[in-house]
Formats: C-alpha cells, sequence, structure tokens
C-alpha cells in the first residue's frame, strides 16, 4: 500500500516543527510521535484560527484577511490570552505617549 | 508608530526557528474559499503565533515528561498538554490521529520486516 509509506501525514515538515520544539532549553529530547501529535495540532490551530479571521473579515465585508481580522480573532478566542504578547492590545495615542515618556 | 517595528528587528537579529511561510499560507488557504485573499502581514502573524503556540505546549508537555521523570517526550505528553490548555477539542482529535499514526508506522515496519 503505497499509504504505508506516508503514515498519517502532516503537512508540516517534520525537522523544522522538531526544530522548534527543541529549541526549548528544557527540552532534552522529542519523540516522533510527539513531533507528529504538535504538527497536527498546529494544523487545526491555524485552520480554527483562519476561519474565525475570516468571519471578522466578512463582517466588514472585505474580500481580503487582513492583520486586524486575526488581531481580533485571537481576543474573541478563550485559552489564546498567551498571544497578547504578539498582538497587542491597541491603546489610546495619549497613553502610548504618556508611557513612552517613562 | 511602533507597529512595524518588531519586523524590522526581526530582519536584523537572528531569528528563531519558524515554520515556513509557504506552508503556513497554504494550511491557511485551505480554510479560506478561493476566492479570498491574504494580506502578507496576516501570513507572518500566523507564523508568529503558531511558534508561540508550539511553545506553549511544548513547554507544558514537557512538565509532565518531568513529572514522570522521562527525558523524551512522548504523544501522550502533547495530548495531555493540549487538554490541560483548553484544546479539549484539539486532545480529542488528537487521539484519532495518533492511533492513525501507530498504525501506520505498524504496518511499515511490518513491511520492512517481511522483506
Amino acid at each position: 500500500l503505497r499509504a504505508s509509506r506516508k503514515p498519517g501525514t502532516s503537512q508540516l515538515p517534520t525537522a523544522r516543527v522538531k526544530k522548534i520544539i527543541l529549541s526549548d532549553p528544557d527540552v532534552d529530547a522529542c519523540g516522533k510521535e510527539a513531533t507528529f501529535a504538535i504538527g497536527k495540532a498546529c494544523e487545526i490551530y491555524i485552520h480554527h484560527l483562519v476561519e474565525s479571521a475570516y468571519t471578522q473579515a466578512r463582517l466588514d465585508k472585505r474580500k481580503a484577511v487582513v492583520y486586524r481580522d486575526v488581531s481580533r480573532a485571537i481576543k474573541s478566542t478563550p485559552h489564546l490570552e498567551f498571544l497578547m504578547d504578539v498582538v497587542p492590545q491597541s491603546i489610546p495615542l495619549s497613553q502610548a505617549l504618556t508611557e513612552r515618556q517613562r | 508608530m511602533s507597529t512595524h517595528a518588531d519586523q524590522d528587528e526581526a530582519s536584523s537579529a537572528p531569528t528563531p526557528t519558524q515554520l515556513p511561510i509557504a506552508n503556513v499560507s497554504r494550511l491557511m488557504k485551505q480554510s479560506l474559499p478561493p476566492t479570498m485573499k491574504l494580506s502578507s502581514d496576516t501570513k507572518l502573524l500566523m507564523q508568529s503565533c503558531t511558534q508561540e503556540f508550539i511553545a506553549l505546549v511544548t513547554s507544558e508537555a514537557q512538565e509532565r515528561a518531568d513529572a514522570q521523570k522521562r527525558s523524551t517526550l512522548n504523544g501522550d505528553d502533547v495530548l495531555y498538554a493540549l487538554g490541560v490548555l483548553g484544546f479539549d477539542e484539539y486532545e480529542k482529535l488528537g487521539r484519532v490521529w495518533l492511533s492513525r499514526y501507530r498504525l501506520a508506522q505498524g504496518a511499515a515496519s511490518q513491511s520492512k520486516t517481511s522483506k
């Protein structure tokens, strides 16, 4: 069977996923199953986030998904608080200027 | 004013390993109708988000491995991490993927030994 040559394939390169996992200083070694599982989780994660961002784009009646769609999708999805540093909260200009002066 | 500062920093400092933007982009497009466009900064953002996700799951999985005094992360550590972090659906799907993966791995090694 051809299928047995590509077991439960992932659309992300295994070596790269493994490299990212191993870049964590606390990680010594990562088994193939773990690499595979994280890779698959990423695929689902991207899928859900993009779906959510697409909803935002449709609400604005646009034909392109843009940065703020993803930003809004993140803010409206539970368990994605860890992404707050990646998409910082937009704060009023006056507040930003005040913080800059500190 | 500082919206693109992070990207400027990233181009001059050594960047951490990232997933290839082509793969990320392809996965993103698969979740959209073909007529929908994607801005390039969205792809970069998704790349960063996925990076953070991997880091988070890895960290949690490593804690479980540590607690069980193992030095190598395994599939169950990852599934456990997904559940603990609130990605319950991913944990359930993960069990299915892993069982298929294990079946396929078993079949592959059987075909090797039969030669």
